[in-house]
């Protein structure tokens, strides 16, 4: 009886399941944005992928996965809500980085239905660092810290709903500073204490998909 | 009885949504797209080469662009030197198409996550990925298409300070629905 039960649930999960992927498969077709005159609170959703080149001398540069919503304020102010994973192998060890945070960004050129719209962004982010080492992975360092981030970019619009954005920023780290050093052959890894400038240049492709006007009336 | 109400509930809705699409004259918007295939691999930064299999999904949105999911699972090296020993990966992304009548010549940016074992190594290791995607579709019916395509794909070696491209190709034939009034 349990058995029959539970295959029951899982056809019917089936069913719905295929339901909403074609439903939404047949809602989804490029429906007008309704704005409420401005294209303030369009909600966006988007996948991205950043390379980090890291100064430093022996770390090697990160490529990243992430994704990120928008919630735009008003014409020329946009709000970005992000989470990226930025995994990088070095010579001798390996890193870590997660970020999650936000920017603001702003459109200096009032030009909405443009193919292309550029942008100044500057936020702040928390980050945490993981360090290995290959060759023994209980030898490691972690630390939490806090970022900020400031740069250019700009969306290609592509349709109405969906745009490519493109962009470079430079990250500083707050926080301690994390580092590795080989001494007599051995891997050491060496937490600083106090605000270090240590930074990344990060250089961000993303795809977005305007979701919904949050302030569009009916 | 699951597949039948299956097949019913897809028969229906093809039914309802009564597709006045001509994928013929060009017309795109509501096509979602299904296949299945084997995908031979070159990588380049070694003299390997490899098989995957794996398939994908579209989603036109618009006439000349849709959104598309990936997923490859490592088969085994077609060559006696082997550099890659468990690889699974997801990819998803947009695409720009040029559709003329039944021809649909395409590209698509997509970025994903690997997880990727090595040989001689036990550590497996979660790493991002990205690709770039050319080809062509041709568009036998409403229902069906061949098609051709060539991906590159890119990702950080997780074993050492190296990249691990791979140039995959793949064709067949792939199976469509118009879910456009």
């Amino acid at each position: 009886m349990v058995v029959h039960s539970n295959n029951y649930k899982t056809e019917v999960m089936k069913h719905l399941l295929l339901l909403c992927f074609l439903g939404i498969a047949g809602a989804v077709p490029a429906q007008p944005m309704n704005y409420r005159g401005t294209q303030g609170g369009t909600v966006s959703l988007g996948q991205r992928t950043t390379l980090s080149a890291f100064n430093h001398g022996n770390e090697a540069s990160a490529l990243g996965l992430g994704g990120q919503f928008r919630i735009r304020l008003s014409d020329r102010i946009n709000t970005e809500w992000f989470f990226d994973y930025l995994p990088a192998t070095n010579e001798f060890s390996r890193r870590t980085d997660y970020h999650i945070g936000w920017s603001v960004m702003y459109y200096p050129f009032n030009h909405n239905n443009e193919r292309f719209m550029p942008y100044v962004l500057a936020g702040h982010c928390f980050d945490y660092t993981k360090q290995v080492e290959i060759a023994n992975t209980s030898n490691s360092v972690d630390r939490w810290s806090s970022a900020v981030q400031g740069g250019i970019g700009t969306h290609v619009n592509l349709t109405e709903r969906l745009d490519l954005s493109l962009s470079s920023q430079y990250m500083i780290h707050l926080g301690t500073d994390v580092n590795s050093h080989t001494h007599d052959g051995e891997v050491e890894f060496h937490k600083e204490k106090g605000g270090s400038f240590e930074g990344h240049l990060l250089f961000t492709l993303s795809f977005n998909y305007k979701i919904f006007d949050l302030w569009a009336r009916e | 009885m699951g597949a039948r109400v299956t097949g019913l509930l897809v028969g229906m809705l093809m039914i309802f949504h009564a597709p006045a699409q001509q994928v013929e004259s060009g017309e795109r918007q509501g096509l979602l797209q299904a296949t299945g295939s084997l995908y031979p691999g070159w990588m380049l930064n070694h003299n390997v080469r490899n098989n995957y299999a794996g398939g994908h999904f579209a989603y036109y949105f618009d006439d000349h662009y849709s959104f598309r999911g990936e997923f490859l699972g490592y088969v085994d090296a077609q060559t006696d030197e082997k550099y890659i020993k468990k690889h699974l990966l997801v990819q998803a992304g947009f695409g720009r198409h040029f559709p003329l009548k039944r021809w649909d010549p395409f590209i698509y940016a997509q970025m994903g996550l690997s997880g990727i074992e090595l040989q001689g190594s036990t550590n497996a290791f979660l790493r991002p990925n990205v690709g770039l995607v050319a080809g062509a579709h041709y568009n036998v019916s409403r229902f069906f298409y061949f098609y051709a395509e060539c991906e590159f794909m890119h990702m950080k070696d997780p074993e050492r300070v190296n990249n691990l491209d791979q140039l995959l190709v793949t064709a067949g034939l792939g199976f469509q629905l118009p879910t456009r009034k």
